[in-house]
């Protein structure tokens, strides 16, 4: 939805500047679109927490 | 009880309102160019976010409100969204809409201009034949179909090919319009016709077509 926002801007201004901003939203788009296809997820597996690791058995 | 008109057209311009509204500028079959009102447009997952941008042509359903007709409901047949991949053939599209705009006049009929917008687009879709000649066939036939063709220049003797070109522009149908090609020449030869007719007819500068020269 963010491209069809700037390809508004574009539309309104006609500004080359306007339509590279709206081309690289959907470069981007596209290759998060590409990644998903081919199973990439950047942060799978890995949980990453600022918090102390779990700790076990600590009802005893 | 609310009365509402279904019409078939194209957006020729879309303008941003308030937070999440937009103004969309119509050109339509039924009632010529029309401006309509699309509330919360701009609102993330609105269903008018796609189907008001420009070049988005199919059926809007409409009610009359006080100052403005409202948009109700859309259904896109094309939304020429192709025409974003390409840099150049946006700014094309861009121009013809500004053409279209430039003619066409509120609440007055000029389903003419609206067939020739579409086909038009179409045309620098399907690359069979070169942007600049679409633009020079859009050029020459939105004057001729205004009736603002002012001829042939005739302080140049032009081609056999180039003047054959041009009467055929005249005479074809819109749908039959964009099924031809022409030598380097003779689209040469073109390209000055039109920019003669152009420079007499239009009074207006177009902000897309500063931009087209420049590329």
């Amino acid at each position: 939805m963010k491209e069809l926002s700037y390809w508004e801007r574009f539309m309104n201004s006609g500004r080359v500047e306007d339509y590279l901003k709206f081309k690289s939203c959907m470069d981007q788009e596209t290759e998060g679109a590409e990644e998903r296809e081919r199973g990439e997820y950047p942060d799978a597996g890995f949980y990453s927490s600022d918090g102390d690791s779990t700790k076990g058995d600590a009802y005893r | 009880m609310q009365d509402f008109t279904v019409v078939t057209g194209i957006v020729l311009k879309a303008t941003p309102i308030g937070d999440y509204d937009r103004r969309v500028l119509l050109l339509t079959k039924e009632r010529g160019k029309i401006s309509a009102f699309a509330k919360g447009a701009r609102r993330q997952n609105s269903r008018f976010m796609a189907s008001t941008n420009p070049f988005c042509f199919g059926e809007f359903k409409l009610y009359e409100g006080r100052s403005s007709y409202n948009i109700v409901e859309t259904g896109i047949s094309n939304y020429f969204a192709e025409l974003r991949d390409n840099f150049e053939g946006a700014y094309y599209g861009m121009y013809f809409l500004e053409i279209a705009d430039y003619y066409t006049r509120e609440n007055s009929e000029d389903k003419e201009m609206l067939k020739l917008v579409y086909q038009s687009l179409r045309a620098l879709l399907a690359q069979s034949i070169p942007n600049p000649l679409v633009r020079y066939v859009f050029e020459l036939k939105s004057m001729m179909t205004e009736g603002e063709f002012p001829g042939i220049p005739a302080d140049i003797v032009y081609s056999e090919s180039a003047v054959y070109t041009v009467d055929y522009i005249a005479k074809s149908s819109i749908e039959k319009l964009y099924t031809f090609n022409v030598t380097e020449t003779v689209r040469a030869e073109l390209k000055e016709i039109a920019e003669r007719c152009c420079k007499r007819v239009f009074d207006h500068a177009f902000h897309s077509l500063e931009i087209l020269e420049s590329l």
